[in-house]
């Protein structure tokens, strides 16, 4: 059963994501949610899922920072990491490449896009 | 102003040549390091751009030996692409910036003028330093200056962001609300009844919500666009393309507009336009941009827009029979925040950021963008792009 995993520190941003990707919930996906970067790696590491939408900058470990201690352990390296950024710009998307994000989502994004990315990643 | 340009190519060293003297410059050439090394010792320069990879003494060598003779002396790089750690190294041994090949020459300008002028403030704050105690207030007035500059920037990325996350959840909110209410009630249902009518209502209201935050949200990028290419961080993406095509894209997003307001959409692009470089997305942007105002300020006849060679360039009409701009604003309308018209009578239809980053978009790509219209006859906008044969890749 495919697992995805949502990581915001923002309760709205939280819901909004979980609402977006609900319906996927009907075809056998389950949601995981969390609202800080330590546990998101905790749950990384236990669940596996096999998409993780994380939030950039976050209080304790920031988005960077899980994304790179995902990419760097072989055990977890697979999971798909889409970052979620307000922030178009160059040194970020930079040290997003550098961390080993799969793709970006910019805010504000639209809840449709997110649930057609979600699919085709899933291959849904 | 002279500038020292050093480059083994002896192509590059032409090309620089011719451009920067038709923008005034004097100019002399070095092909190694020794020679303009050499020129350095003899001649006063108010810059040098240097090519990173030469062979024998490269451009780091150049950069520190040069450096040794004038510390002030603004020395912009010249790298090839994926050079980037290299041409860190040289920022960090004191050259102003660099700049990548092909050289692209509206930039290289941009670069150059930022250099020199810094270099001119430099030293006027130095000899002020050692002149006077007055100075001392100068030069402290001016490290204010500079920190405000850097808060007015940081603020503004701040507050976009800030703006940004909850514009997020307004948007996506009240598209999710509306597509559950739609589940709920689908419109086979029927809006007839009371509650049809109700659930109508509140369906409205919430694509109005939607499409208002959007706006706002068009708003806040283009304040973004605009502050960013003022401050030169603005990632380009340079690349071959074909102009033909970048017209065509954008007329096709805008043909149901015209249509919707019963005017007629005229294409005049010739088929075979020279390929170009340039940034895609940032054409595409200008293209949208002339559209979406003549669609807004033309309220019948027709939208014409034509695209051909001449000589080295590739000029770009767009003529509207709309209500057109009187001769004293012509430049105006090119202005950050300007707008025509009865402000009481007349609610502006946008915030007047797009003509500003149209022209600034072009200026990038080495062109130029005038208006030419009559009050009440129309407008003609016209956008040159040098097709810079010599600079392709
Ligand atoms: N085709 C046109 N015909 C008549 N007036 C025009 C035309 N294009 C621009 N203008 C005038 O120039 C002004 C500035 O245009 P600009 O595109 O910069 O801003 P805007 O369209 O008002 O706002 P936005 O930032 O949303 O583009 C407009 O407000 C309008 O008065
Ligand atoms: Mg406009």
């Amino acid at each position: 059963m495919p697992k995805i995993l949502i990581v915001d520190d923002d309760p709205c941003i939280r819901i909004l994501l979980k609402q977006s990707l609900e319906e996927l919930e009907d075809e056998g996906v389950e949601l995981i949610i969390t609202d800080n970067g330590e546990s998101a790696l905790d749950i990384i590491k236990r669940e596996i899922p096999d998409v993780v939408f994380l939030d950039v900058m976050m209080p304790k470990m920031n988005g960077f920072d899980v994304c790179n201690a995902v990419k760097n352990d072989p055990a977890i390296s697979n999971v798909f990491i889409v970052l979620l950024t307000v922030m178009s710009q160059k040194v970020d998307k930079l040290r997003g490449k550098a961390a080993g994000a799969d793709i970006y989502i910019t805010k504000p994004f639209n809840p449709d896009e997110v649930l057609d990315v979600t699919r085709k990643i899933l291959g849904m | 102003m002279n500038i020292l340009v050093v480059d083994d190519d002896e192509m590059v060293r032409y090309v620089l040549t011719e451009k920067l003297q038709e923008s005034g410059f004097l100019v002399t050439t070095a092909p190694d390091g020794l020679k303009a090394i050499e020129l350095f010792e003899n001649t006063p320069f108010d810059a040098v751009l240097l090519d990173l990879k030469m062979p024998g003494m490269d451009g780091i060598e150049t950069l520190k030996e040069l450096r040794k003779h004038d510390p002030d002396i603004p020395v912009i790089m010249v790298t090839a692409f994926g050079d980037i750690t290299t041409a860190v190294e040289a920022i960090k041994l004191g050259a102003y910036d660099f700049v990548e090949k092909p050289p692209q020459i509206s930039r290289i300008m941009v670069t150059l003028r930022r250099a020199i002028e810094k270099a001119a403030l430099e030293r006027e704050i130095k000899v002020l330093g050692k002149s006077s105690e007055e100075s001392a207030a100068l030069k402290q007035a001016y490290q204010k200056l500079k920190e405000l500059d850097q808060a007015k920037s940081t603020f503004l990325s701040s507050v976009s962001h800030e703006l940004r996350t909850p514009l997020t959840s307004i948007i996506g909110y009240a598209d999710i609300s509306r597509k559950k209410l739609t589940k709920l009630f689908p419109e086979s249902d029927g809006r007839d009844s009371k509650n049809g009518k109700i659930v109508q209502q509140v369906e409205e209201n919430l694509s109005t919500i939607a499409q208002e935050s959007e706006k706002l949200a068009g708003l806040i990028e283009s304040i973004l666009d605009l502050t960013a290419m003022e401050a030169g961080t603005v990632e380009w993406r340079w690349e071959p393309l074909s102009l033909s095509e970048v017209i065509e894209n954008a007329a096709a997003t805008f043909s149901a507009v015209f249509k919707e307001k019963g005017l007629e959409f005229i294409s005049e692009v010739e088929g075979d336009l020279p390929l170009l470089k340039g940034d895609r997305y940032r054409l595409s942007q200008v293209m949208k941009q002339l559209f979406s105002n003549a669609a807004a300020f033309t309220e019948k006849g027709r939208v014409t827009f034509s695209a051909k060679q001449v000589n080295t360039d590739v000029v770009i009409r767009i003529s509207d029979t709309g209500r057109g701009i009187s001769a004293s604003r012509h430049e105006l309308i090119f202005e950050k925040f300007s707008q025509i018209g009865d402000t009481l009578t007349e609610k502006p239809k946008g915030v007047g950021l797009g003509l500003p980053i149209c022209r600034l978009i072009v200026g990038y790509h080495g062109g130029k963008i005038d208006v030419e219209s009559e009050q009440g006859l129309g407008s003609t906008f016209t956008v040159i792009l040098p097709v810079e044969e010599a600079m392709k890749a």
